[in-house]
């Protein structure tokens, strides 16, 4: 039970700002969440305030963060930290504007997922969530074009829900499509509020079983949308799904020479066993993207490119070369554990890349 | 004269080999419970400082202003070995946690932890007792073994360590500068110019805060604040100081020349690590309160394993050394340290070094 109340919290939190000059983050934030959970200088909690089924398999969360966040833009992600035996794991949902302030992330049902997961089954016993600030550029231009056009598959629909509420509160008035694809009916998030929705054009597609009256059948194609939106040329588009679904968007865009696609695209991470095979390395902070190879230690990988990451030892124990990995497959070469954890503390000079990396270097 | 044996490449590579299985066996083991533990060893070092900081203010009142100090000491010698030490190894980078993470812990301490990770984590850890490289064989201060070289300087050197021990916080905290390099003219000032700023921020933060800030709030007793603080720092400077000579400067601790380094293998540089240090026996307190550099030997093989688990691997560590005839260099902490004063009277003065063994 939080010592004081909430509200006087969030009214404090703007005054503890100039303290961070002078004060350890760590320190005040220690004796801050004896207090209260969300009084913390800058870190986000986010008080869990109501939980509900959308669909079969997807459970939106409804949260009120504190006043440290900053807000979102409509289409952004937010990393969502939960802990588990110790060690704390971080996925990334996109918030959807909810009443008083509030927002709200659907979490589909994964099979191997230890996050979503445990915010299917012990939601009830989570008090406050740790949430990052808002990130990503997949979002509405200022002003707004007469015509758009979503693309959405899975859950893939969440950061287009999000645009969507944001259009209805911006009073927007142009023509707006929605090809919205999924396997089956009752796994689909938000179909009620979708077909409510005034003034949309929403086209179901089921790529895994039986189309009826109204919903069509079949993964995207060039065919379908030409049938379903004859006006997509010109429109600005949003498309947000798997990756095989974002490229083969891609594709038909780059083919008929269109302009005006965003994509966004979430895949789990796929590896190889074998040493040598071709991967792409990224270093998000230097922006440079570059040609690695399976097997070979991250280190040696990134100095061969020219760039100088802190490094010692070089043997794994001094703990200089440590960094985030912010997503993709690789292996500790000491245990020979590979790992796909998503925003996970490695040492480069002890880890080899088995797949595609990101890291936040 | 090394009280083990010498192993031949493929011994080496055996006795590498299982202490690698060991290591890899605590670390598919990480979770719950060593997180359960830091964050423990965390609250003890937040409220016994705030407990120490409170009673500190009643004055000078004896028996409260005596287990302030007490208490405020106990706080930052956790602070210091138990949890920051070991936080800043990375042992705890396993949790996801940014308030244990060893890249961004920050210790109370006037050692920044940035210095504090180069010269430590990097240069101690990876050269261990390999004379000009780890330079943390005597801290440029003391001679301690034969092989370093002798100079006039060190005759009054019990004096020195002494003065070290009393400041050892500050000598910590230039000790990354190495500023002799600058009085022998050996390193250019421009260089000093970048280095130096963020060890006098830190060190005046440190000042500022427990010689200006806390009196000053604490008004009319000011000066018990200032005693208090000033005495609390001492006793976390003496004890540091005690555990960590004893850690490497024990009697039967061996030094390398550079040459160790060619082509050293994993096996090798686990031999070193072995032979370079010592342990201390004791209580579960003196583990504890030591930051479990008691279990130097474990640490210096393991540095990023959870310190809590070193007594337990130490089991399985003295039966492998057993079996391969390496000497494990254990004795109570009142032995080991008359060891270390016997060094550094005896290599105050001129000293050759034993004949080694070919
Ligand atoms: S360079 Fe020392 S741990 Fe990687």
């Amino acid at each position: 039970m939080p010592l004081i109340p909430a509200a006087l919290v969030n009214l404090a939190l703007p005054l503890t700002r100039p303290l961070a000059a002078f004060l350890r983050e760590d320190v005040f934030d220690y004796y801050g969440r004896l207090l209260h959970p969300q009084l913390q200088l800058r870190r986000v909690f986010a008080r869990l305030k109501a939980r509900r089924l959308e669909g079969e398999a997807t459970v939106v969360l409804t949260l009120s963060p504190s006043r440290n966040w900053r807000g979102f833009r409509a289409g952004q992600h937010v990393a969502v930290t939960l802990e588990k035996d110790g060690v704390r794991h971080t996925r990334r949902y996109s918030p959807m504007r909810a009443a008083n302030g509030r927002i709200e992330i659907a979490i589909k049902r994964l099979k191997e997922g230890l996050v979503s997961s445990l915010l299917h089954e012990e939601a009830d016993s989570i008090g406050y969530l740790e949430i990052g600030q808002a990130e990503g550029d997949f979002v509405l231009p200022d002003t707004l074009p007469p015509r758009l056009l979503f693309l959405a598959a899975g859950s893939g629909i969440t950061p287009i829900l999000a645009m969507l509420r944001e259009l209805k509160a911006r009073g927007y008035q142009g023509e707006l499509n929605l090809l919205y694809y999924g396997r089956q009916r009752n796994q689909m998030a938000y179909l009620d509020e979708l077909r409510a929705y005034p003034g949309l054009h929403l086209h179901v597609c089921l790529t895994g079983e039986q189309a009826q009256a109204g919903e069509q059948a079949g993964r995207f194609s060039a065919a379908q949308l030409d049938a379903l939106v004859p006006k997509a040329e010109g429109s600005a588009v949003f498309a947000c799904g798997s990756h095989g679904f974002t490229e083969a968007v891609q594709a038909v865009w780059q083919q008929r020479g269109w302009q005006g696609l965003a994509c966004e695209s979430f895949t789990p991470p796929t590896w190889h066993l074998e040493d040598d095979k071709p991967v792409t390395l990224t270093f998000a902070r230097a922006r440079r993207q570059l040609a690695g190879r399976t097997g070979g230690t991250l280190l040696e990988q990134a100095e061969a490119h020219g760039l100088k990451p802190a490094s010692g030892c070089r043997m794994g124990i001094c703990n200089t070369c440590t960094c985030q990995k912010r997503e993709g497959a690789v292996r500790d070469l000491r245990t020979g554990e590979i790992s796909t954890k998503p925003d996970e503390t490695i040492r480069l000079c002890i880890t080899a890349p088995v797949g595609n990396v990101v890291l936040d270097l | 004269m090394s009280k083990s044996l010498s192993l031949n490449p493929d011994q080496l590579a055996a006795f590498g080999a299982e202490l690698d299985a060991l290591r890899n066996r605590h670390l598919a083991e990480l979770g719950e419970a060593d997180a359960r533990y830091i964050r423990r060893v965390r609250a003890s070092v937040r409220i016994t400082e705030l407990a120490g900081r409170l009673m500190l203010f009643a004055g000078f009142f004896p028996p409260t202003w005596c287990l302030g100090v007490l208490l405020l000491a106990f706080s930052k010698i956790v602070d210091n070995m138990e949890l920051g030490h070991n936080v800043m190894h990375g042992q705890y980078d396993f949790m996801n946690d940014p308030e244990f993470s060893g890249k961004h812990f920050e210790w109370d301490h006037s050692c920044t932890s940035d210095a504090w990770r180069r010269t430590h984590n990097y240069q101690h850890h990876t050269y261990t007792n390999v004379l000009g490289k780890d330079h943390d064989i005597g801290y440029g201060t003391v001679r301690i073994f034969a092989e370093q070289r002798w100079r006039p300087f060190y005759l009054l050197q019990p004096l020195w360590a002494l003065l070290q021990a009393v400041f050892f916080e500050y000598a910590i905290a230039v000790f990354d500068l190495k500023l002799d390099r600058y009085l022998r003219g050996r390193a250019k000032l421009s260089e000093l110019k970048v280095k130096a700023p963020p060890v006098l921020r830190k060190l005046w933060r440190k000042f500022i805060k427990d010689y200006v800030f806390f009196p000053l709030i604490a008004g009319p007793h000011w000066l018990a604040v200032l005693a208090g603080n000033a005495v609390a720092n001492l006793l976390r400077n003496l004890w540091t100081f005690t555990v960590i000579f004893c850690g490497h400067f024990t009697e039967d601790a061996e030094v390398f020349p550079l040459s160790v380094l060619k082509d050293e293998t994993r096996g090798g540089w686990y031999v070193r690590q072995l032979r370079g240090s010592s342990n201390l026996s004791g209580s579960r307190w003196l583990h504890f309160l030591t930051g479990n550099l008691s279990h130097q030997i474990e640490h210096h093989l393991f540095p990023d394993i959870p310190a809590r688990r070193y007594a337990s691997m130490a089991v399985e560590v003295r039966e492998i050394c057993q079996r391969y005839g390496q000497h494990y260099n254990t004795g109570s902490f009142a032995g080991q340290f008359f060891t270390v004063l016997v060094r550094l009277f005896r290599h105050a003065f001129p000293s050759r070094p034993a004949m080694q063994p070919v």
